[in-house]
């Protein structure tokens, strides 16, 4: 090799650096860089948990867990006077409370505080058995099968948990469409009490009504009294149903076709064509009558659940093209009726109280499995929270069962889900009827993720 | 001056004048002082020497000279005042001395031109010549002398200042030097002539205070001239047994001002003194002047141990005292003088710290101020400033553009991006390193950021305006880093014009990647500093030292500091400045590696526990967003960036100049430290890093290394250019067009964009005003349920830049955000409380998610507040805070403390050890003037 040749080989070489340049940009271009993680919200143990009950003199209030709590703590409203029955954290407890309401705080890793109260209500208000859960503190409430008329009538229980001032927002919607109702805006409930608000003070003549609670502020639970002397009779109080979306599940229908009715709540702005399927004792099956249902937009609609659906213990399930909120009304007789609620599957442990006032029978425990098969593990317990016995449910895919909780001495029961499951419990009194859709209790709840910045 | 035509009033009567000469040891400049004698307009009336035990030989040279009869022989030992106490007892009475030194030469009109002003009064009882230099013969030594509050002599000359007439008019002084020093004969004797306890040194000042308090003048008189070789005070002449000590001529100073103080100013000067002698004892020693803070301490003892001698010396005074203190008070130095001195030692210091090519360590002056060719080359055929100091003008219009591109920004209050508002004083920063609680929300483990060291020394001096430090350093970082770049580019490039178009480009190169817009206070500081760190390792490779290395050790520590990853950076430098130079500079370069990882101490570690977290420079830890393409075109993503296109013409510029053989070396060895810029950014893309219990999966900026990468390619064109030059005339033509895209493309776009945006001034309103008035800390939350929430902790009105760092400990933070979590499911009373154990005492959701504050709201003992801006939250918490402030583990104090010691004796240690001055031999030539 000449020098000359040399000489250009050593130039040659300089492209050594651009070439390594270009090496290092191809090799940014083609290595995985890190990129952020979404971070959707996850479960924590809940170590406190409030919940309020309506009291009265005819109404009894039970608190009871799925664990035993460290401590509790109850107030009565107005006065915030304590009652001590109800502040034992490791028991099941009943206690009739003389006031307005009441507050039960209770504390303890995941014990899974729950209450309910139960009563029967007097004759002049419709009379009937009463059983329902106390709520905790409430984001968005939508009620259904409400009245503001003379002979169906319903009143808005709210309970301020906070010492500080909350605010809720109401709209009401009926089967005309939404309605204006002056004051329903801004309404502020004072510090730890209940404030009660009859709906005709908001829209006073309204058979059917709907109603959205939405909490602007503070801290406070919400509940309905609904009593009616007319064609259907009684007294019920009504949870919250799901609020409005495409797909959901009623379940907790008692035996009887008699007397149901299927309210729908369209509250968007097109109408909704809704489809309903009955989760039977044998499988799941669209009853004629129930197809493409329309609900105009802004309104409420009541639909009679045809004979085509079955009069045995089953489910509704709902399919719409737009968000809907329902519930259903069962009045097998004219003494007394029930609402089975739109609840959300069970996610956990949920307690089925049966000590909860004198002279309510064992209660009916209806369990739907929408999707696949499931099965539930149904434990019972005395007050003490000793386990008395235990039992495992199995219900077959797109079916619902029931079954009686029925153990001497059980003050009530924790009903375990394995899978997906819609669950509710029945209570019949004489004549009285009432259902109570199972929510698991508060042993963990979604939180977001949270982190530090600077 | 024609002596003969000056019409003098006194030679109708003349008055007798007595000279006295003092001798010991002067065989070196007596044959010169001797000869000087001869020839005098007006000759004493009578001589009389006195000779303190001279072994060199003067005595036979003072006896051939004057004879036997004039000699008096004084013991060894003798002082000066002493030996002309002797020398009077045998000399006839007359109405003048003229005290005379060995080592001092005269003039023929010397001795009239001190009598012309000392008989121009009747008061006037003392005169001294206008002394100048010898051997220089041209610099001027004194004309009157006066002292200092600290007790330094002042002459009120600069050093080395030729005597150009300007101080030739008489005038009124405190003293005079007691060499060629005309004293009436009855004063003297009225004062009992000089103080027997200063026997050499601040005798003449001692004097002639007591002079001026006894209702007497002293004056110059310039039309007398004197060379003096001040040979004890330089170490020139030859010392025998019976000399003095060095330090004696500190501790006549304290006597001297300790025995004329009047009273109620001595009790403060006694302790005054006292204590800044210590004081003057550690700076001496920080100064790396052993010596003299060994006699300042020996001066000091001798001092303080004799008070009766001091009782008797301020007796004395008392007894001839005729004017008040007030009265001469105009004779003493001014006050700030002291502080002048103080200031200019800084100065040169902080010279030799920013200028290593500028220091000669050798000799007694440490430091010698470079004249910067460039600045100091003027070109008399041109009248514009632009043609004769370019450079200057450059800077200048810089300067102004800086200037306008930092519009509405000048209010002291920069913040915005990742940079965090300046504290409220400079004491902000110092106790961030060294206070005992740090009030930044959650107690901490973290340790202070070191960059809060020099922060807080530079905010000092502007104590309540700190934010102007900040405002300086981002609104002139163009200025800044082409002035730095510049004296870089004096070193690797002899072509003015390419160099300036180099530097200029590189600096704004700074603010193309966005990183002024953005707040990147780190970067700014960093990219100043870099041609420094280049520019001292430049200076290690050609004069290889452990000074030099040392202080690169420290410009690397100090950018690190501002922005961790330059020590990776620097020590891939290293190695390449290893690979260029071999083992000559090995030694050096591991100094210069070892001594930022001391610097940076245990808050390096800490950064370095998980290596990427070294992207976190100073402030927010505001995550990048630049792209593979912006980071070849030397972009690093984000707002304020200038288009990507500019930086095309560098590239290709870049790889021309590799094809020159001639300028090869060079250019290959930018390629390599443009390449190891590169390499760090595009790194950069593709890691996260999280902080200490803080902000997590973070994108690092990478405008520093992209920075490096264009500098490298923009150093290796530079490089090229005396190749470049021998190129046909359109190639050339067409190569600078390119290189000029860069600098006047990005020019245009900074001037016309601005430094703002994000970056602002004035409040940051991280919190309402009136959150920032609670006591407790506030806890922001921003984000959603679905896509998490984030939160951060705040005291007062928000943190400020170095608290970012102080990030809360694993324990707290993990504890916190357990609470939070259970606040956004479903909040108790004992979550609330948890709070309020925490110091919160309110809850601000910026722009608050409808969800996030329903759940808030259901929480109880939290009470909704109004909030000043529109779609926030506020809460209070009904708890009241128990934990406001953050302790400070204690062994973080005494880590700051270290941490600052290790950076002050590292900066000490760079400056060049002084040594007491070694006999000047005499310059002949010099000499031979005198003799003329």
């Amino acid at each position: 090799m000449s020098q000359r040749q040399r000489a250009n080989m050593k130039d040659l070489r300089i492209l050594v650096l651009p070439f390594a340049a270009v090496a290092l940009v191809l090799l940014a271009l083609v290595a995985p860089s890190s990129s952020e993680s979404g971070r959707p919200p996850s479960r924590v143990i809940v170590g406190e948990a409030s919940y309020a009950c309506p009291a009265g003199s005819v109404i009894t209030v039970a608190s009871g867990q799925v664990r035993a709590g460290t401590g509790a703590k109850a107030n009565i409203f107005p006065g915030r006077a304590r009652d001590a029955e109800l502040e034992k954290p490791s028991s099941w407890r009943t206690s009739v409370v003389d006031g307005s309401g009441v507050m039960v705080q209770q504390a303890g890793r995941a014990s899974g505080p729950v209450g309910f109260f139960a009563g029967t209500a007097p004759k002049k208000g419709g009379g009937g058995l009463v059983v329902g859960s106390c709520p905790g503190v409430v984001d968005d409430a939508w009620l259904l099968g409400l009245g503001s008329g003379g002979k169906h009538f319903s009143t808005l229980i709210l309970t301020n948990l906070a010492d500080t001032p909350a605010a809720v927002d109401l709209s009401l919607w009926g089967p005309k469409g939404k309605i204006d109702a002056v004051g329903s805006e801004g309404i502020v409930v004072g510090p730890s009490s209940v404030r009660r608000i009859r709906l005709d003070e908001l829209a006073a003549g309204e058979s059917e009504l709907a109603m959205h609670v939405h909490r602007r502020r503070g801290s406070l639970s919400a509940v309905v009294n609904d009593s009616a002397t007319t064609v259907f009779s009684g007294t019920e109080p009504v949870s919250a149903t799901l609020s409005p979306r495409r797909k959901q599940v009623i379940g907790g229908l008692v035996q009887g076709a008699q007397g149901r009715t299927l309210m729908v709540l369209n509250p968007g702005a097109d109408t909704a064509r809704v489809s309903v399927k009955v989760i039977g004792a044998k499988n799941t099956f669209a009853p004629s009558g129930l197809d493409q249902i329309k609900v105009r937009a802004g309104a409420t609609r009541s639909i009679t659940v045809p004979k085509s659906a079955g009069s045995g213990a089953q489910a509704l399930q709902l399919t719409s093209d737009q968000p809907v909120s329902a519930t259903v009304r069962m009045a097998p007789s004219a003494k007394d009726y029930a609402y089975a609620e739109a609840v959300p599957a069970l996610t956990g442990p949920s307690v089925v109280p049966v000590e909860v006032g004198p002279k309510i029978g064992a209660p009916r425990l209806l369990l739907t499995a929408p999707g696949a098969a499931a099965t539930v593990d149904v434990q019972a317990y005395d007050s003490s929270m000793r386990r008395l016995a235990a039992t495992t449910v199995k219900i077959k895919a797109g079916t619902t069962t029931w079954t009686r909780l029925e153990t001497p001495e059980a003050a009530y029961f924790v009903v375990t889900p394995h899978g997906k499951v819609v669950a509710a419990a029945t209570y019949v009194k004489g004549d009285g009827i009432s259902s109570l859709a199972l929510t698991p209790a508060p042993v963990t709840v979604l939180s977001p993720q949270v982190r530090p910045v600077s | 001056m024609d002596e003969t035509s000056t019409t003098r009033h006194w030679l109708d009567d003349p008055p007798t004048v007595g000279a006295i000469l003092v001798s010991h040891n002067g065989a070196t400049w007596l044959p010169k002082v001797l000869a000087s004698f001869a020839h005098m307009f007006y000759a004493p009336t009578t001589w009389r020497v006195v000779d303190v035990s001279s072994t060199d030989g003067s005595a036979d040279l003072l006896r051939d000279s004057f004879g036997a009869e004039r000699i008096t022989y004084a013991a060894s030992g003798t002082g000066f005042g002493e030996a002309v106490r002797l020398g009077l007892e045998s000399m006839p009475h007359t109405d003048w001395i003229w005290l005379l030194h060995d080592d001092s030469s005269v003039l023929p009109g010397t001795l009239s031109g001190l009598l012309d002003t000392a008989t121009s009064a009747p008061d006037i009882a003392a005169v001294g010549p206008k002394i100048r230099e010898w051997p220089s013969l041209r610099r001027l030594l004194e004309v009157g002398l006066t002292i200092t509050a600290t007790g330094s002599r002042e002459t009120g000359l600069e050093t080395g200042e030729p005597d150009a007439g300007q101080h030739d008019r008489p005038r009124d002084v405190l003293a005079v030097n007691t060499a060629g020093m005309l004293i009436r004969r009855d004063v003297w004797d009225e004062l009992n002539g000089l103080d027997p306890n200063l026997r050499l040194y601040f005798d003449d000042i001692d004097f002639g205070w007591r002079v001026a308090r006894a209702g007497y003048r002293t004056m110059t008189a310039p039309a007398a001239v004197l060379f003096h070789a001040e040979s004890s005070r330089r170490g020139t002449r030859t010392r025998t047994a019976g000399d003095l000590p060095h330090w004696e001529e500190r501790r006549a100073a304290i006597y001297t001002l300790l025995a004329n103080s009047p009273m109620p100013r001595f009790l403060w000067q006694y302790v005054r003194l006292f204590f800044g002698s210590l004081l003057r004892v550690v700076g001496l020693l920080i100064g790396k002047d052993p010596e003299a803070a060994s006699d300042e301490l020996l001066a000091l003892r001798s001092a303080y141990t004799h008070p009766f001698k001091l009782i008797k010396a301020r007796r004395r005074r008392r007894a001839t005292a005729k004017r008040s203190h007030r009265a001469i008070r105009h004779l003493l130095a001014p006050f700030w003088l002291p502080y002048q001195h103080g200031f200019d030692m800084v100065r040169d210091t902080a010279t030799a710290l920013i200028k290593p090519e500028a220091v000669e360590s050798v000799g007694r002056r440490s430091t010698t101020l470079d004249q910067a060719p460039d600045e100091t080359e003027d070109l008399d055929d041109g009248p514009s400033l632009l043609q004769r100091r370019p450079w200057l003008a450059t800077v200048l219009v810089l300067i102004v553009l800086s200037v306008i591109a930092g519009r509405g920004l000048f209010g002291g209050g920069l913040h915005g991006g990742a940079l965090l508002p300046a504290p409220g004083s400079a004491g902000g920063w110092w106790d961030l390193l060294l206070g005992a609680r740090h009030d930044v929300g959650l107690p901490s483990e973290t340790l202070a950021p070191v960059f809060a060291l020099p922060l807080a020394v530079l905010a000092t001096p502007v104590w309540f305006h700190p934010g102007l430090v900040i405002t300086v350093a981002m609104v002139f970082a163009v200025p800044l880093a082409a002035l730095t770049a510049h004296r870089f580019g004096r070193q690797i490039s002899s072509h003015r014009v390419p160099r300036m178009v180099w530097a200029v480009s590189y600096a704004l190169c700074v603010v193309a990647t966005g990183a002024v817009s953005q707040g990147r206070l780190g970067t700014v500081v960093a990219l100043v500093v870099l041609p420094i760190i280049a520019n001292t390792a430049w200076q290690l490779a050609e004069k290889p030292g452990w000074q030099l290395a040392l202080r690169l050790g420290i410009w690397i520590a100090f950018a690190s500091a501002f922005a961790p990853i330059v020590l990776p950076m620097s020590l891939g430098g290293l190695l390449i400045l290893w690979y260029a130079e071999g083992r000559w500079v090995r030694g050096q370069l591991v100094v210069a590696a070892v001594v930022p990882l001391v610097l940076l101490g245990p808050w390096l570690a800490q950064r370095a526990l998980r290596p990427w977290r070294t992207w976190w420079e100073a402030g927010s830890p505001l995550p990048g967003s630049a792209t593979v393409r912006e980071v070849v075109l030397g972009r690093a993503g984000g707002p304020g960036a200038a288009p990507e296109w500019l930086t095309v013409g560098v590239l290709v510029l870049a790889l021309v100049a590799l094809v020159p053989r001639r300028t090869r070396t060079g250019v290959l060895l930018s390629w390599l430290v443009a390449l190891l810029g590169q390499g760090a950014a595009l790194a950069g893309t593709l890691v996260t890093y999280s902080t200490h219990a803080g902000p997590a999966d973070i994108t690092p900026w990478v405008g520093i290394p992209t920075v490096v990468w264009i500098g490298g390619l923009l150093t290796a064109v530079l490089l090229a250019v005396p190749a470049a030059l021998s190129w046909p005339r359109p190639a050339l033509t067409a190569a600078v067009v390119v290189a000029l895209v860069l600098p006047v493309g990005t020019l245009g776009w900074w001037v016309v964009r601005g430094d703002a945006d994000p970056l602002d001034d004035g409040r940051d309103n991280v919190v309402p005003v009136f959150l920032a008035e609670r006591p407790g800390d506030t806890l922001i939350l921003t984000g959603s349920i679905r896509g998490g929430v984030d939160y951060r902790v705040v005291a007062g009105d928000g943190p400020f830049l170095g608290q970012e760092a102080v990030t809360a400990s694993s324990a707290e933070a993990s504890r916190l955000t357990a609470i939070v979590r259970r606040v956004l499911a479903q909040a108790t009373t004992a979550d609330i409380d948890s709070l309020g154990e925490l110091g919160i005492d309110s809850i601000y959701a910026p722009s608050a998610d409808p969800e996030v504050s329903r759940r808030i709201d259901a929480a109880p003992r939290l009470s909704p507040a109004g909030s000043d801006q529109p779609g926030s939250r506020v809460w209070t918490l009904a708890p009241q805070p128990t934990n406001d402030a953050a302790d400070v583990p204690w062994w973080h104090r005494g880590i700051g403390v270290l941490q600052a010691l290790a950076w002050f004796v590292a900066i000490v240690l760079t400056a060049p050890v002084r040594r007491r001055a070694a006999p000047e031999p005499l310059d002949d030539q010099e000499d031979a003037e005198v003799t003329a």
